[in-house]
């Protein structure tokens, strides 16, 4: 029997039920959608929607973990973590953050020492849903009896940013506005990168299940120069090409593909070695699970309870005492799954890659590449 | 197609000619002998160690005397089917800590170094999972070496391939540090000593039993500007793309400046080519190493017990000791990867090094064609399959998870990986136990495990991030939990529990969970090996 349902991210429980079925309706769709324009251009994707086709009993699962810090960040200062974490911590005008590794987070800090860092890994979509029924980038067919629950997300805003919190600071022009100021300057509740939604992980998972070769005809399976030759994700980030990596090469040994339900990201958990405390306890306790489950948490916050006499910036990490949060975002793994089955039974021949393939529709020659048949 | 030893392939830059006369042997050449002593000693007397060291300094190995030596000996030994006789050579190396340079040279120099070397490996000890209750074994208050209470300046590295030889070079190095002759006062007092030798049992073997050292990155780098002048062989067919990445099948070349201060470095993006030499602060440090020591004991009847506990569990039924012990480290006892031989251990593949190391684990791989001049008659042993699922090596297996090879990791796949590995010159300290499930009391009583060393330029991203990142981390570089022989993660009460996913017969993964700790690092040190000129002119 394929899947019933698609699940909120965690199998979370703030849907009603009416706002649970246009979630299913829509992680569906996207489904769907990826793999349609795949087809619609030619290709070939290993890629299936769990609800519409059986994944069978001997399925194999592929935990796909990266870090949370971002990379991008890192690699632009090779040799100076503090200026490093201090990018990643400094937002852009916008209110975005740029921690784009599909973990984001908001330090406090109370007699100018850090108190708490809060991370989230929620996509926006689950949010826009909440407030207004579907996501906003849904274009799929619209059930007018779904509305969103303004409720229940004031609710949430209020228990896990600030009990400050009023509707209308959440809307735009009515609807749900992704960088309202509780999700930007003045908390996170969700991601607000441009590139951290579950929009994307779809459409670099099934993206990712086309084999491309280069110019000589031979497969790739370079993470990097796969993500250039088919120009999903962003190349250098430390999730993009992983997960690519990850589904490429399942794709490679011939497998049907798909993601684990409940869709989402997920903190995978958190490595303390190397924390060090005043009091020399374990701070592995100060990072509490507020949304999700271990293993599957999308909510998080690392904190130190007043009754212990000393707080976040007090604790060194490999010497070095907290002051920016992707200090601890830096020891933070994501992960999402893939289910897997039926290997060896697809063999689709490679693709070019992308800009060949355009070359080739602009009639460019004479560049040296040869190309696959 | 002819095929020469040092053609440049197509699209690698040259590579650099390293200053051979300069840099200490032990790094990019090591030392291969049988036995070795550690001297670890304290600077009491400034001008006397500089006095010492300048007397010291036209005995000390250079990669110039020991490369080629190397390669002789593996010629002769491949020849003969056995060690030649008659080759012995004597070899000193030596290292010194951070509180030794400053000595020598000035706290504000010492900054100019790397900031883990320079708080010294007894401070990073929490972040690589060392037990942080002062009393606990592995804690550094309890180190018989490098831990707070008993740090070291300087450390002498002395082999030879005869016993006694070595124990006449220990007598006149520790004589001349410690008792010298003539009136002199001694310019250091003796902290600690270790011998270690290659198990004479079990030769090439760790004190567990399995082979040692098999995979070792190749430095890229010429010894002179003549042909065939490549430190590290190229045995690969030019024919085969791997030729330009890979000197022996599996062995990846890195840039030296991975090793030695001053040469090409390592791109995380792109195998081949390298980003340009680094000028060192000080500018002295050219030629030099980072050396790490970590002296780790090892309880030989507790990870076989260990081992046979899984053994007996109803889950990996059939699987048996030794292959469950395969499945821990990666590789048979005789060295045969389990990537390529799944089922049973295959001595002839163990012996073959040209198919032992040939395996990736996330693609599939091919045997490579070997030159003409290797008169290799060819790997004819089962490839190894794709496994990114861990379902035919454990994603926890020790080697796997030392060396991810292809596979992706949490900092960018096998890239970034190639600028994290490093090169490792350690040898077993102590007795062997002869039968692991029946120890005598005797073998009970006395110490015995690994002097692990090895050699990188950056300690935080290549020694510190195979443990802080891999080996104790669950999730990287894939899921499946911490390294069963390396990783530490103690509990409150001191249990170091590790739960790994290993492939059962029924073809699922099943979690093992591991209590007892069969490695506890007990003495050690982060070192500088300086080259020969910073010796005799900086520092003495």
């Amino acid at each position: 029997m394929p899947l019933a349902s698609f699940d909120p991210p965690a199998s979370l429980t703030d849907f009603n039920p009416s706002l649970r079925t246009a979630w299913n309706t829509y992680i569906s769709y996207t489904f769907d959608q990826n793999i349609q324009d795949l087809i619609s251009a030619g290709l070939k994707p290993q890629f299936y929607n769990p609800t519409k086709i059986d994944t069978p009993d001997n399925r194999a699962a592929d935990e796909i973990t990266w870090i949370g810090f971002p990379r991008l960040i890192s690699l632009k200062h090779p040799d100076d973590e503090t200026g490093a974490w201090k990018e990643a911590d400094t937002p852009l005008a916008s209110g975005e953050r740029p921690q784009d590794e599909y973990l984001e987070w908001f330090v406090e800090s109370a007699s100018g020492k850090v108190s708490r860092v809060s991370f989230t890994c929620e996509g926006p979509e689950y949010w826009e849903a909440l407030a207004d029924g579907y996501p906003h980038d849904y274009k799929g067919p619209r059930d007018p009896a779904v509305k969103g629950d303004r409720a229940k997300l004031l609710a949430l805003y209020q228990q896990y940013v600030n009990p400050a919190v009023q509707v209308n600071d959440l809307l735009s022009g009515g609807k749900y506005n992704r960088l309202n100021k509780w999700n930007t300057s003045r908390g996170a509740m969700h991601l607000n990168q441009r590139n951290n939604t579950l929009g994307a992980e779809i459409n670099i998972a099934a993206q990712a299940t086309i084999l491309r070769a280069d110019q000589n005809g031979q497969l790739i399976s370079d993470a990097d120069a796969l993500i250039q030759c088919a120009k999903f994700g962003q190349p250098g980030r430390a999730s993009d090409p992983t997960i690519g990596d990850h589904v490429n090469s399942l794709a490679r040994d011939g497998y049907s593909i798909t993601l684990q339900n409940p869709v989402g990201l997920y903190i995978a958990g958190i490595n303390t070695a190397g924390f060090v405390t005043p009091t020399g306890s374990d701070a592995q306790q100060y990072f509490k699970i507020l949304r999700g489950a271990t293993g599957m948490t999308v909510r998080a916050v690392f904190e130190v309870p007043a009754t212990e006499g000393f707080s976040v910036g007090d604790i060194t990490i490999d010497g070095q005492a907290i002051e920016y949060g992707g200090q601890i975002a830096e020891h933070i793994t994501m992960k999402l799954t893939g289910l897997a089955f039926g290997k060896g039974q697809i063999q689709n021949p490679p693709q070019q890659c992308v800009e060949q393939v355009q070359a080739a529709m602009a009639g460019t020659v004479g560049t040296g590449l040869r190309y696959v048949r | 197609m002819i095929a020469h030893e040092n053609s440049v392939a197509a699209g690698v830059r040259p590579e650099d000619l390293l200053e051979a006369d300069d840099i200490q042997a032990n790094s990019l050449a090591g030392f291969k002998n049988d036995h070795q002593m550690f001297l670890f000693a304290v600077i009491d007397d400034v001008a006397g160690a500089k006095a010492w060291l300048k007397r010291l300094v036209p005995r000390i190995a250079t990669l110039a005397q020991v490369a080629p030596r190397n390669r002789n000996f593996k010629i002769l030994r491949q020849a003969a089917g056995r060690d030649p006789a008659g080759l012995n050579a004597t070899w000193v190396n030596i290292a010194f800590s951070a509180p030794g340079l400053q000595k020598l040279r000035s706290a504000s120099e010492i900054q100019g170094f790397s900031t883990a070397f320079v708080n010294g490996l007894h401070v990073s000890s929490p972040s690589l999972g060392d037990p942080t209750n002062p009393v606990a074994q592995g804690n550094p208050r309890q180190w018989k070496v490098g831990g707070p209470q008993n740090l070291a300046d300087v450390m002498v590295i002395l082999a030879a391939d005869d016993p006694n030889d070595l124990d006449t070079m220990t007598t006149a190095m520790t004589s001349s540090m410690f008792s010298p002759s003539g009136g002199t006062s001694p310019a250091f007092h003796a902290l600690f000593e270790q011998r270690c030798a290659v198990r004479p049992d079990m030769p090439g073997h760790e004190h567990f039993g399995f082979k040692d050292g098999i995979s070792q990155p190749v430095p890229r780098g010429r010894l002179g500007n003549e042909a065939n002048s490549f430190l590290s062989p190229r045995v690969i067919d030019p024919s085969d793309p791997r030729s330009t990445a890979f000197g022996e099948p599996g062995q990846p070349l890195v840039w030296p400046g991975q090793f030695v201060l001053g040469y090409q470095l390592q791109d995380s993006h792109n195998a081949l080519n390298p980003l340009p030499a680094v000028v060192p602060t000080p500018a002295w440090a050219k030629n030099g190493s980072y050396v790490v020591v970590r002296r780790l004991a090892q309880d030989v009847p507790a990870f076989w017990k260990s081992v046979s506990q899984l053994a007996g569990d109803p889950r990996f039924g059939g699987l048996g000791l030794e292959r469950l012990g395969a499945l821990l480290v990666g590789r048979w006892k005789s060295g045969a990867p389990i990537m390529r031989t799944p089922a049973a251990d295959d001595l002839n593949l163990a012996a073959d090094d040209y198919a032992n190391n040939n395996f990736e684990f996330k693609n599939a791989t091919t045997p490579a064609p070997i030159i003409p001049s290797k008169n290799y008659k060819g790997d004819h042993f089962a490839p190894s399959p794709s496994d990114l699922l861990g379902l035919v090596c454990p994603h926890a297996a020790h080697i796997r998870k030392a060396n991810p090879r292809d596979l992706p990791t949490d900092t960018g796949g096998q890239n970034d990986t190639l600028t994290r590995l490093i090169l490792r010159r350690g040898i077993p300290f102590g007795s062997p136990v002869s039968d692991p499930m029946a120890p005598t009391p005797a073998e009970l009583a006395t110490e015995r495990g690994l002097m692990f060393v090895s050699y990188q330029t950056s300690i935080k991203n290549q020694f510190e991030f195979l443990l802080n990142h891999w080996a104790n981390v669950d999730d990287q570089p894939q899921s499946g939990g911490l390294d069963p022989l390396l990783g530490q993660r103690f509990d409150a009460v001191g249990t170091n529990r590790r739960v790994i996913l290993i492939p059962a017969p029924d073809g699922s993964l099943q979690q093992a969970e591991i209590d007892t700790t069969w490695i506890t690092p007990t003495g050690g040190g982060y070192f500088f090996s300086p080259s020969i000129s910073a010796m005799r002119n900086a520092l003495s």
